[in-house]
C-alpha cells in the first residue's frame, strides 16, 4: 500500500497532463463530494444524489461483468442472476434474528457475494468449452430459468410482488438505510421504466453514510480489479480473450482461470446486487429481469470493454443519459413515456459513431492489432474499426 | 390419460410451433448471413401483429391484410438493417449487438407511444356478437325475449341502436353486427344495457320469467371461426377450426417456399454463398449488401405473418412487449435446430411449441409446480442441447462452433 501512496503525487502530476485522466479525476472528486450537494435545498439535489448513487452501485455490478466479458472475452448476458441472488441472499439473511450484531451488514454482503459466486461456478463448470455466441445464449437462458424460479417460489422471494419491507440497516450503530417504503414497483409487479433509475425524488431513506459505504466498496472493487489485471491471473484472462488455443498452448490452464473469472465476476456482481437491494428497499424479479443484464452490458460495452475507466464512464453515461433525457424531455414538453425511445435511438447512434466504445483499453493500442482482427477477435472492442 | 385433452394440446402445440418456426426462420437467416443475434426481430413480429390489427380493423380482408403487413414489415426490416447494422459491417460484432438492443428498445417504445401500453384484442373477422337467452326457462321464454330485444335495438333511439349495423334473428339466438368503427366493447355494453332494461320490464309483467342476463358471445359466423374438423375423442369432440387449418397451411406454404427459394433459385445460391464467405461472394459478382437486405426482408415478412397468425389464433395479448418472449423462444428454437439452418429452425420451432405446451399441460402437474415453469423447461432443454451438441440438431461443422 505504501508503495502506491509514495507514487501518488507523481501519478497525479502525470494524470493532469492527460486530458482524459484529468476529466476522470474531476468526476471522481465530484462523485466523492456528491452528498454535500444534497444539502442544497429543493428537488434537484435529491434527484441528483439518487442518480449518482445508482451510478455507483451499477458501476460495481458492471465491473463484475467486465471481468468475464471485458477481460476474459466471454459475452455474458445474464449478470442479473448474480445481482439478484446476491440481493435476495443478503436481504433474507439480514432479516434473521441471529444476524443482529454490529458488523452483520458486512457479513451479509459477503455472504450474498459468495452465494452468487457459487452459482457462477455452477453455471461456469459445464460451459467451459463454450465460446462466442453459444456461451452468451447459455447465460441468457440460465438467467431466464433463475428468474422464473425466483418469480414462482414466492415463499422465499416474495414472487412478483417482490421482497419488501427491508430491515433498517445498521453498521456499528450508524444508520445506513431504512426509510419508509415509497415504492419502486407498482403493486401489480410491473417494472415501471420511469422509476427504475430512482426517480421521483426518492432518497429511499438512505443516508450519506450508506452512500460512502457504496463508494468505498466501489473503490475496493476498482483497486482489486486493477491489481488482478496486472497479475498472473489477469494476463491469463487476456490471453484467453485473445485466443483460447494459443493461451492453452502457452501453458495457461483454461479451466482454472475461467473458473476464477466466473467466481470473481459473480462475487462482485452479487455484492453490487445486494447493495442495490438495500438501496431500493425492495427486490423483485420485475426489476431483476433480462433488461437489467442488457443495460449493464450496455454500460460495459458503450464505455469500452476491458478498461476500468471505460466501464465506469459507460455506466455513468448510460445511467446519466437516461436522466438527462428525462430533464431534456420535460423542458421540451415531450411526454416522459418517450424517454426509452430516445434512449434506444441514442444507443444506436453512439454505437454507430464509436463502435469500439467510448474509451478503449490503453493496452490494446490500434497498432498492436493485426488489420484482420475484426474477424478473429469477435468481442475485442478495442480492435477493429 | 385424458385423450381429449391430449389431442387439444397437440393441436395447440402444432399451431404455436408453426408460429415459432416462422419467427425462428428470420433469426436463423440473419444469423447465418451476418452472424448477428437480431434482438429487434421479436419487435418486428410485434409490429406485424399491430399492422394486422390496423388493416383488419379498417375492413381490409384477411387475404389482403396478411401480405400487406408482410410487405410493411419487410420494408421495416430493410430499414432496420440499413440504419443500425449496415454501417457496422466492418466493426466488432458486439457493436452491432448493442445497436440491435437499442433498436429493440426503440421499436418497443415506439409501439407503446403509438398504441399505448394496454393489451389489445385482435379484431373479429366478422364483427358481430351472438346474444343467447339464459336461465331456467330459456327455451320457453327465450324466443320472446330475443324478439323483443331485436325490436328494441332496432328502434331509433339516442345512442345504443345507432351502433348496431344489422341484426340476424336465428332460431335460438340474435346476432348483432356492429360497424367496425364502433368496436366490440361499446356494442357489447349497449346490448347488455338494453337487455337488462328489457328484462326488468318483462319481469315486472311476469314475475316467473326464469331468464337471467343473456350470454353475449362470439357469433362464429365467419367461416374461419367455424370448426372444420370435429373428432370424437375421449369425453367429447375436439374441434379444429378453419383458423387453425389456415395457420398450419400458411406455415407449411411459407416454409416450403422459403426452402425452395434458398435451395433452388439464383438468389438462394447467392444467399448461401454470402453466408459462407462474404468477400469471396462479392468477388464472384454478388451484391452482398442487397442479399443481406433481402434476407432481412424475407425474415421480417415471415415474422409479420407469424404476428398476424398469432393474433388470429389467440385473439388477444397483443401489446408492445409481446415480441420479447416468442422472440426469445424462437431464437432458442433456431439454436436448437442448428443456427443458420432453415430446416433446423422450423424443426426447432415445432419442438419448442410441443415442449412449451406439454410442460404446461402435464409436467407441471406431475411435479406439482406452477405451470409458469413451462418456459424454464424450454430453456433447460436449450442449455442441454448447447452443452451436448452445440451445433444443434441439424447443424454441421462442429469444430468451429463448439
Amino acid at each position: 500500500m505504501e508503495k502506491y501512496l509514495s507514487k501518488a503525487p507523481q501519478w497525479i502530476a502525470e494524470s493532469l497532463r492527460s486530458p482524459l485522466r484529468a476529466v476522470f479525476i474531476l468526476i471522481a472528486v465530484i462523485v466523492a463530494l456528491s452528498p454535500l450537494i444534497t444539502r442544497l435545498p429543493g428537488e434537484p439535489g435529491r434527484d441528483y444524489i439518487n442518480v449518482v448513487q445508482l451510478c455507483v452501485i451499477f458501476s460495481i455490478v458492471a465491473l463484475g461483468l467486465n471481468v468475464v466479458t471485458g477481460l476474459t472475452g466471454l459475452l455474458d448476458i445474464g449478470v442479473v442472476v448474480f445481482a439478484s441472488i446476491g440481493a435476495y441472499t443478503a436481504a433474507i439473511l439480514y432479516d434473521r434474528e441471529w444476524m443482529q450484531f454490529p458488523y452483520s451488514f458486512v457479513i451479509v454482503l459477503i455472504a450474498g457475494g459468495l452465494h452468487a459466486a457459487v452459482w457462477g461456478l455452477i453455471r461456469g463448470a459445464p460451459t467451459l468449452r463454450l465460446s462466442g455466441d453459444y456461451y452468451a445464449i447459455v447465460t441468457l437462458a440460465f438467467a431466464e430459468i433463475v428468474r422464473i424460479v425466483q418469480r414462482n417460489e414466492s415463499w422465499l422471494t416474495g414472487g412478483g410482488q417482490g421482497l419488501k419491507g427491508y430491515p433498517a440497516v445498521n453498521l456499528w450503530g450508524a444508520k445506513l438505510t431504512g426509510g419508509e417504503y415509497e415504492g419502486l414497483l407498482r403493486s401489480d409487479g410491473v417494472w415501471r421504466y420511469d422509476e427504475v433509475w430512482g426517480y421521483d425524488g426518492l432518497w429511499f431513506g438512505n443516508t450519506t453514510e450508506f452512500y460512502y459505504l457504496c463508494l468505498g466498496i466501489l473503490a475496493l472493487t476498482i483497486l482489486g480489479i486493477w491489481r488482478l489485471e496486472r497479475s498472473r491471473t489477469g494476463r491469463a484472462w487476456l490471453a484467453i480473450k485473445a485466443d483460447e488455443t494459443s493461451a492453452m498452448s502457452s501453458g495457461v490452464n483454461l479451466a482454472r482461470y475461467k473458473m476464477t473469472a466466473f467466481a470473481i465476476s459473480a462475487f462482485i456482481a452479487g455484492v453490487g446486487g445486494a447493495l442495490l437491494g438495500f438501496r431500493n428497499n425492495v427486490i423483485s424479479t420485475s426489476f431483476f429481469d433480462t433488461w437489467f443484464s442488457v443495460i449493464i452490458l450496455c454500460c460495459v460495452v458503450l464505455g469500452g470493454m476491458g478498461s476500468i475507466a471505460g466501464v465506469l464512464g459507460g455506466t455513468f453515461i448510460v445511467t446519466g443519459l437516461s436522466e438527462a433525457l428525462r430533464w431534456g424531455l420535460k423542458t421540451l414538453d415531450i411526454p416522459d413515456d418517450s424517454r426509452l425511445l430516445f434512449f434506444g435511438a441514442l444507443l444506436v447512434v453512439v454505437m454507430l459513431f464509436r463502435p469500439q466504445g467510448l474509451i478503449t483499453r490503453s493496452r490494446a493500442k490500434p497498432t498492436e492489432i493485426p488489420p484482420d482482427s475484426g474477424k478473429n477477435s469477435l468481442y475485442e472492442i478495442g480492435g477493429g474499426s | 390419460m385424458d385423450l381429449n385433452l391430449l389431442t387439444n394440446q397437440t393441436v395447440n402445440a402444432l399451431t404455436m410451433g408453426g408460429i415459432y418456426a416462422l419467427i425462428a426462420v428470420g433469426y436463423t437467416m440473419v444469423y447465418g448471413i451476418i452472424k448477428l443475434i437480431n434482438f429487434a426481430h421479436g419487435e418486428i413480429y410485434m409490429m406485424g401483429a399491430f399492422a394486422g390489427i390496423l388493416l383488419i380493423g379498417v375492413g381490409v380482408p384477411l387475404y389482403l391484410a396478411l401480405p400487406a403487413s408482410m410487405v410493411m414489415c419487410a420494408v421495416l426490416g430493410i430499414m432496420l438493417d440499413w440504419a443500425a447494422y449496415k454501417p457496422l459491417r466492418r466493426s466488432p460484432r458486439l457493436a452491432a449487438l448493442i445497436t440491435a438492443i437499442g433498436m429493440s428498445l426503440f421499436l418497443q417504445n415506439l409501439a407503446m407511444l403509438i398504441w399505448s401500453a394496454n393489451h389489445r384484442t385482435f379484431p373479429d373477422l366478422y364483427p358481430a356478437r351472438a346474444v343467447q337467452a339464459q336461465g331456467e326457462k330459456a327455451e320457453e321464454n327465450g324466443p320472446a325475449f330475443l324478439d323483443a330485444l331485436e325490436e328494441r335495438l332496432s328502434m331509433p333511439k339516442q345512442d345504443a341502436p345507432a351502433k348496431v349495423k344489422k341484426m340476424i334473428r336465428e332460431e335460438d339466438r340474435l346476432i348483432v353486427e356492429f360497424p367496425l368503427a364502433t368496436g366490440e366493447t361499446e356494442t357489447r355494453r349497449a346490448i347488455s344495457r338494453e337487455a337488462n332494461a328489457l328484462l326488468n320490464e318483462m319481469r315486472a309483467e311476469n314475475p316467473d320469467l326464469g331468464l337471467e342476463n343473456p350470454s353475449i358471445g362470439q357469433s362464429l359466423r365467419h367461416f374461419l371461426d367455424k370448426p372444420a374438423v370435429s373428432i370424437q375423442i375421449g369425453k367429447g369432440p375436439v374441434d379444429i377450426s378453419w383458423k387453425v387449418l389456415l395457420i398450419w397451411a400458411t406455415t407449411a406454404v411459407f416454409t416450403v417456399a422459403l426452402e425452395a427459394l434458398v435451395k433452388r433459385t439464383r438468389v438462394g445460391i447467392a444467399m448461401r454463398a454470402c453466408s459462407l464467405d462474404q468477400e469471396t461472394a462479392a468477388l464472384m459478382g454478388i451484391d452482398v449488401n442487397r442479399i443481406i437486405a433481402l434476407t432481412f426482408a424475407i425474415g421480417s415478412a415471415m415474422a409479420a405473418a407469424a404476428g398476424i397468425l398469432f393474433g388470429l389464433y389467440l385473439g388477444s395479448g397483443i401489446n408492445f412487449r409481446m415480441g420479447y418472449q416468442p422472440g426469445f423462444l424462437a431464437f432458442s428454437a433456431a439454436v436448437l435446430g442448428g443456427i443458420g439452418n432453415i430446416r433446423g429452425a422450423i424443426l426447432g420451432g415445432f419442438i419448442f411449441g410441443i415442449v412449451e405446451t406439454i410442460s404446461r399441460a402435464y409436467i407441471a402437474d406431475w411435479l406439482e409446480i406452477s405451470s409458469r415453469y413451462s418456459l424454464a423447461f424450454a430453456f433447460a432443454i436449450l442449455i442441454l442441447v448447447i452443452l451436448i451438441r452445440p451445433t444443434g440438431i441439424l447443424g454441421s461443422s462442429a469444430a468451429e462452433r463448439a
